[in-house]
């Protein structure tokens, strides 16, 4: 497969085209961004001695930054979370209770995986997940579905379950509530220790929200915030309850 | 993970449409996300999975924007042109940077991801195909469509910045 030319160096481009292609350097992460996912996801997994050897790894002058130093930075960046990070969510999900009708531009399914309208009797599969103690030999059936046959057995797995989540998120982007939450229960069904069960129950609040259910709503988001207080999702959770409390 | 992969998965988070107000707390959550998942993660796979969860998270994001606000294209291209006639570099440079934010806003999913992760972050058509487990002669096709969309909005946004002057 050739490869060509990147556009920005391209003399096909119009120097107009050239101006857009080029702004795109301006992105770049500060470090303090940088730092706060490092402390939280080390804080998060409880893995700071990972965190430390991966920095090592990779960037060896973060080594000589020490364990001391990344403890701090997991307690300053897991405040930071649970205040800045909060209000900014917040002040971004205010709104979902006035939501009345769908998007009016609902963004696409990111996988090439039709959108099925019926999710029920997927095959039995079993997943890493399931078998927790046991990652690294677990044998696969592939289900008969899989979107990609070629993939590696931990790939295929994974790319189900995007395509599984995926299809809960797209219909609840396309205004159908209900179907959102019978495919969050498919999901989570299908892999109760999924990557994505945490979001799953977001949108399953988001969903409840949605259809006028604010009893299950609470109940549901209560239980997440029990379970996952410390989750970047809680503030979410809060506003989403917050915005529909009356 | 983070080291390797946190300004990657950022800039990622950008080109798939995450706001600037947003963009910190996003990335925080795609490698807090993954973190929870480290025994899980097929060694060799990071990358893969964390754009995966990008992916995600990206999608969540714009969902809270259309929320927040609807903003119809023509009004944000006229204010743009309003708010900075300034012929200086650095304004120049926003600009063109909003503009492509808004050409990217325009294309479908897919082809964004694609003309993103080629023109802008300078990935080879293989690892591409790696990342999105897709066929390279289907990221060769996607990148076609996406460049044709992008060559006939950039043609109508200078169109119009034209006529605004």
């Amino acid at each position: 497969m050739s490869e060509p030319p990147r556009l920005l160096g391209d003399p096909s481009a119009t120097p107009f085209e050239r101006d857009l292609l080029a702004s795109w350097d301006t992105e770049q992460p500060s470090a303090s961004a940088r730092a706060r996912a490092l402390a939280v996801a080390g804080a998060a997994a409880g893995t700071l001695a990972a965190a430390a050897g991966t920095a090592a790894g990779t960037a060896p002058k973060a080594a000589a930054a020490g364990a001391g130093a990344l403890t701090k930075w997991a307690v300053v960046g897991a405040v930071i979370a649970s205040t800045v990070g909060a209000g900014v969510v917040v002040a971004l999900t205010r709104a979902p209770q006035s939501e009345t009708a769908a998007p009016a531009k609902a963004p696409a399914t990111t996988l090439a995986v039709p959108v099925v309208s019926t999710p029920i009797a997927e095959p039995p599969t079993v997943s890493p997940a399931d078998l927790p103690t046991a990652p690294a030999s677990v044998s696969i059936t592939p289900a008969p579905s899989t979107p990609r046959a070629r993939a590696s057995a931990g790939e295929s797995t994974l790319s189900e379950e995007i395509a599984s989540f995926d299809r809960a998120r797209a219909a609840f982007d396309a205004g159908s509530a209900d179907q959102a939450i019978a495919l969050v229960d498919a999901y989570e069904k299908r892999f109760p220790s999924g990557t994505f069960i945490q979001e799953a129950e977001v949108l399953r609040v988001e969903a409840l929200t949605r259809k006028g259910d604010r009893d299950g709503a609470h109940r549901v988001g209560q239980r997440f915030l029990a379970a996952h207080p410390t989750s970047p999702h809680a503030a979410r959770i809060r506003a989403i309850l917050h915005a529909s409390t009356p | 993970m983070v080291d390797g992969h946190f300004d990657f998965i950022w800039r990622s988070l950008r080109g798939l449409g995450v706001p600037s107000a947003m963009i910190d707390d996003a990335a925080q959550q795609v490698f807090w996300t993954a973190s929870q998942k480290l025994d899980t993660i097929v060694v060799g796979s990071e990358r893969s999975f964390l754009f995966a969860t990008a992916r995600g998270v990206a999608a969540n994001a714009r969902r809270s924007r259309l929320r927040s606000r609807e903003l119809p294209d023509e009004e944000a291209v006229a204010s743009y042109a309003d708010h900075s006639p300034d012929p200086e570099q650095v304004a120049a440079s926003r600009q063109a940077r909003r503009l492509l934010d808004r050409i990217l806003d325009g294309l479908p999913e897919e082809l964004r991801e694609v003309f993103v992760l080629y023109e802008l972050e300078g990935q080879t058509m293989a690892e591409i195909a790696t990342l999105l487990a897709t066929p390279t002669g289907t990221i060769a096709s996607r990148l076609r469509r996406a460049r044709e969309e992008f060559h006939t909005a950039a043609r109508r946004h200078q169109a119009n910045r034209g006529n605004e002057t």
